[in-house]
């Protein structure tokens, strides 16, 4: 049951308010893996890019992750 | 001068090369987290034993798969971590780095080096869970593994594909016997790898130290996690390590794996089970530890030829309290074994190193794993040690007994003089010919007790000096002719006469020398 709810919520994280074409492209992305659900958060700590959460599966496209993953890298 | 400009570039390479993370994770966070255990939500895919990494590049072994949560303990960042890190999965089981590379190294059992010397370049990984080469696969064990130590050569042999437990108290000399035996390795072909399992550092110094010394690094890879290790790495080392040797095996390569000690081994696996909450058995043990190292020991077999012919021969050392060898882990390992050298520290302390109890020592493999010179004239050995030890009570009656109890308790004492060995002195196989030869023969009653360690010794220089092409006439495969048994015993008998000068040399046979 808990598997259901949380897989059709999509957390989408974003640095800024998307405009409508971006969060229709946002929206048709989480459609096809199942989420039902929508839920915006801007947090500016991820400085650019889109960190999407459908259930257990984590899209992370945010630069703060990128730099993250450079950073340990040297 | 520091080039500004190379190190920009170097970086800028390093950047652009940075693979970018796969675009979809699964992702879970930490609920608890505590003692090196923590908790994690969601992940509903993980595998038993799955590698999990936490945000900070910390790992953690994922061992409690529950209803509605992981248990996973920790690799590293143990006070790092806390409530709320998120938790990724790497979809893959607990692997080990592998390759040729890793020899001369000293690595941790996730395959990281800790020698400080350069980073792999290898990317091959073996899971470090693996079934064990199954019935058919396997082939007979007809290879001795020479250990170089007279009194294990001659009657407790090991061979390329056992599986030899050494067993003893502390400070008996166990580690020792391992070393001594990958020193011994270094022309034999045999990938030698040394597990330390929460040892001290300095111990482990010493002992890579006597290695690299003695160029046994070359062949050799050192698979460390000391004391201060968190547990979980050192519940890992030795299917780490044996990871390596599969590797090896699988390619027909004989693999030699000593694992120091299992122990301690045992004790890392019940803290971590205590602190997984895990129910408590026998000793705090949990109820799986006879499976914690019965699947360890079985993967140490010999393939049969057509699967390579490759063998991983295993040396696990099992430390006893005050010689209680029917405790819980030590009845364990021993039954899984084929074989065990049984050190005593009375032994040891009257001054017979090594300090093995030939009695109680037992090599299941036997006969088959040695070289047809050396089963042949050791036959007799263990029997005629039985029956010394047996009169070895009446020695306080001295001159009291008749003359064939006194041959028997002389000639017991000099043989059990001549199977005292010093570290690092490893006999080749026709060195260990000629020494049973000589201290089964009617010769040694000429020596004085006292004498007799350094009579082996002188003797063994004088024929490498002046008598060299005695040994080419040696064919350790045959068994040992008459003429050859006669040579070896003039050129002794010649040592005896210049040594000991002519007078004492020259008592005839049955008068026993003063000391």
């Amino acid at each position: 049951m808990k598997n259901c709810a949380e897989n059709c919520l999509a957390v989408v994280t974003l640095a800024m308010d998307p405009d409508s074409e971006t969060k229709d492209k946002i929206e048709s992305f989480c459609k096809k893996r199942g989420a039902v659900q929508f839920e915006y958060i801007i947090d500016k700590n991820i400085i650019a890019g889109i960190i999407i959460q459908i259930g257990d599966k984590i899209y992370d496209g945010s630069v703060q992750n990128r730099l993250e993953t450079m950073k340990q890298s040297i | 001068m520091i080039d500004v400009n190379a190190i920009g570039k170097g970086i800028l390479k390093k950047i652009q090369g940075a693979r970018p993370e796969k675009e979809e994770r699964a992702c879970g966070k930490i609920i608890a987290s505590g003692d090196g255990v923590v908790h994690v939500t969601g992940l509903h895919d993980v595998k038993y034993n799955e590698l999990l990494e936490i945000k900070g590049g910390y790992r953690a072994l994922a061992l409690n798969l529950e209803h509605d949560s992981i248990g996973a303990v920790l690799f590293s960042g143990d006070d790092k971590v806390g409530c709320g890190d998120y938790v990724y999965s790497t979809g893959e089981t607990v692997h080990m780095r592998v390759g040729e590379e890793l020899l001369g190294r000293i690595v941790d059992p996730l395959g990281e080096p800790l020698d400080g010397l350069s980073e792999f370049l290898t990317t091959e990984y073996r899971p470090v869970e693996f079934p064990a080469p199954s019935i058919m696969d396997r082939g007979k064990v007809n290879t001795p593994l020479q250990t170089g130590i007279l009194a294990i050569d001659s009657m407790i042999p090991i061979g390329r594909g056992q599986r030899e437990l050494i067993i003893g108290d502390r400070q008996t000399g166990k580690t020792a016997i391992a070393v001594d035996t990958i020193l011994n390795q270094k022309n034999e072909n045999v990938i030698c790898i040394y597990v330390s399992i929460g040892q001290k550092a300095s111990s482990l110094a010493k002992i890579i130290s006597t290695l690299r010394n003695a160029g046994a690094m070359d062949y050799t890879c050192v698979v460390s996690s000391t004391a201060d290790d968190p547990v979980p790495l050192q519940y890992l080392a030795p299917y780490s390590g044996c990871a390596l040797a599969e590797y090896f095996m699988y390619q027909g390569k004989d693999v030699l794996i000593v694992y120091d000690d299992l122990s301690k081994h045992a004790v890392a696996y019940r803290t971590m089970s205590l602190l997984l909450k895990r129910p408590a058995g026998r000793e705090a043990y949990p109820g799986d530890v006879f499976y914690l190292h019965s699947r360890l020991l079985e993967r140490a077999a010999k393939l049969s030829e057509e699967k390579g012919g490759g063998s991983i021969t295993a040396i696990p050392i099992v430390e006893t309290l005050a010689g209680d060898i029917s405790a819980y882990i030590p009845t364990n390992v021993i039954s899984i074994t084929d074989g065990q050298i049984y050190l005593e520290s009375e032994l040891f302390n009257s001054g017979v190193r090594p300090a093995v109890n030939v009695g109680l020592s037992v090599s299941r493999v036997g006969g088959s794993a040695q070289r047809t010179s050396i089963r042949n004239i050791s036959g007799q050995l263990r029997v005629n040690l039985a029956q010394y030890r047996e009169l070895a009570i009446f020695m306080q009656f001295g001159s009291d007994l008749d003359a064939e109890t006194q041959k028997t308790l002389s000639r017991g004492a000099k043989m059990t003089t001549t199977l005292k060995q010093r570290q690092y002195l490893n006999y080749s196989v026709k060195d260990m010919l000629v020494l049973l030869t000589v201290s089964q023969s009617e010769l040694v009653d000429r020596i004085p007790e006292k004498k007799v360690e350094s009579f082996n010794e002188g003797l063994l220089d004088f024929i490498r000096v002046n008598k060299q092409d005695l040994y080419t006439e040696i064919d350790p495969d045959q068994k040992l002719s008459a003429d050859i048994k006669k040579k070896i015993l003039l050129i002794a008998e010649e040592y005896i006469n210049c040594s000991m000068g002519v007078e004492q040399g020259n008592l005839p046979i049955g008068v026993h020398a003063e000391a």
